[in-house]
């Protein structure tokens, strides 16, 4: 009886902090610049100067995974097959942005909490955030004002990447 | 035994089978199929009417929005109503923001064109009012300055506002929003001030208008 509740226990955490295996399945796929995995403890410890905003922003995000790979290393083929994977993995599509340099779009999905796909493209780089939880959009504006005063800490930079001048 | 009336057997097999069987019956349940069945086809029509509706009240803006979409000058945003329902799973923090996500969370979606550095913008300015304009939507305020001109259109239903549309056209910029949903003008100006998203400074005009 016990290891029953013991299995169900642990699918019920597998559920809700369940990832979507098309990204997962990407991830193995194809040769990442590099990657970032977010929890909530994480998310918070780059908020070097305990920024109020910040915080309530991830408030609601119960994990996060960044890749981020050269335009080069998918083809237009292979990113198609990816957006109609997402799809086909219960994401809709809910937002999307398109502009000289940048196609940004986002899918989503309610489960017990909301899970968002982000993929941004432009001519160097293809960006992927998976976010499970829900960033907090209200808060986003006010941190958008208050981001560049050094006051989190760079994780793109800990990673070895240079920022362009 | 053929039945009684053949057009409404035609239109498929299986209304012909019921057809069929309600003729042993009666006569009288004939009539009574053909109407159930009109019925449906009403509840269908009606259904689809609806839903036609819903996608020609922003069907301007949607063309102006396909007309620039392959556009690099451009830059298109689109957000679904599914995006403004992932909103609702947001615990508020105080009382401005609950009412800003409830604002939100009424929303069926967003559609911008914008471009900050076109040659022709008084011109684009003047066609989409014109277009827009001629669809039915009414004028809800005016703003002109040396830098800009602005316009903002509504398409109301029953008292209440199922589309905002804005647009505004500057020395080299152009800008077209068109929000709609369930949209309350004093909340969406609110939202307008939180977001602090380029062009969405606009709205806040709706607000300094009242006053």
């Amino acid at each position: 009886m016990k290891f029953k509740l013991f299995i169900l226990f642990l699918s019920l955490s597998y559920a809700c902090f369940a990832q979507s295996s098309v990204i997962t399945d990407f991830k193995e796929d194809h040769d990442l610049a590099f990657s970032l995995y977010f929890y909530p403890s994480t998310l918070r410890m780059i908020n070097i100067e305990r920024n109020v905003e910040y915080d309530e922003m991830i408030r609601e995000i119960k994990k996060a995974r960044f890749f981020k790979l050269d335009s080069g290393a998918i083809s237009k083929t292979e990113l198609n097959n990816l957006m109609t994977d997402i799809v086909n993995e219960g994401f809709e599509e809910v937002m999307f942005m398109k502009n000289k340099d940048t196609d940004v779009r986002v899918w989503g999905k309610e489960n017990s909490s909301p899970e968002l796909i982000i993929i941004s493209k432009s001519n160097e780089e293809l960006m992927l955030l998976e976010i499970n939880g829900m960033i907090n959009v209200v808060k986003i504006p006010k941190l958008a004002q208050t981001f560049n005063r050094n006051g989190f800490l760079d994780v793109l930079n800990l990673t070895g990447k240079k920022k362009k001048n | 035994m053929k039945p009684a009336c053949l057009p409404v057997g035609r239109q498929g097999r299986s209304i012909f089978k019921i057809h069929k069987i309600m003729i042993k019956d009666s006569g009288i349940k004939v009539g009574f199929v053909k109407f159930k069945h009109m019925k449906n086809i009403i509840i269908i029509l009606i259904t689809a009417c609806i839903g036609f509706s819903a996608n020609a009240q922003n069907d301007v803006v949607t063309k102006l929005f396909n007309d620039y979409y392959d556009d690099e000058n451009f830059t298109k945003i689109s957000v679904s109503s599914k995006m403004f329902e992932l909103f609702t799973h947001i615990e508020p923090g105080d009382e401005d923001e609950e009412e800003i996500l409830e604002a939100v969370s009424k929303l069926k979606g967003l559609k911008v064109v914008a471009a900050d550095s076109v040659g022709n913008s008084k011109e684009l300015y003047t066609k989409a009012i014109k277009k827009i304009s001629k669809n039915g939507y009414d004028e809800l305020m005016e703003v002109k300055d040396a830098q800009e001109d602005m316009k903002f259109m509504i398409k109301e239903n029953d008292g209440i506002i199922n589309e905002l549309v804005m647009v505004v056209g500057g020395n080299k910029s152009f800008f077209i929003m068109s929000l709609y949903g369930e949209i309350d003008l004093k909340k969406i100006s609110k939202l307008s001030k939180s977001m602090n998203i380029k062009g969405m400074e606009h709205l806040k005009q709706l607000d300094n208008n009242k006053n």
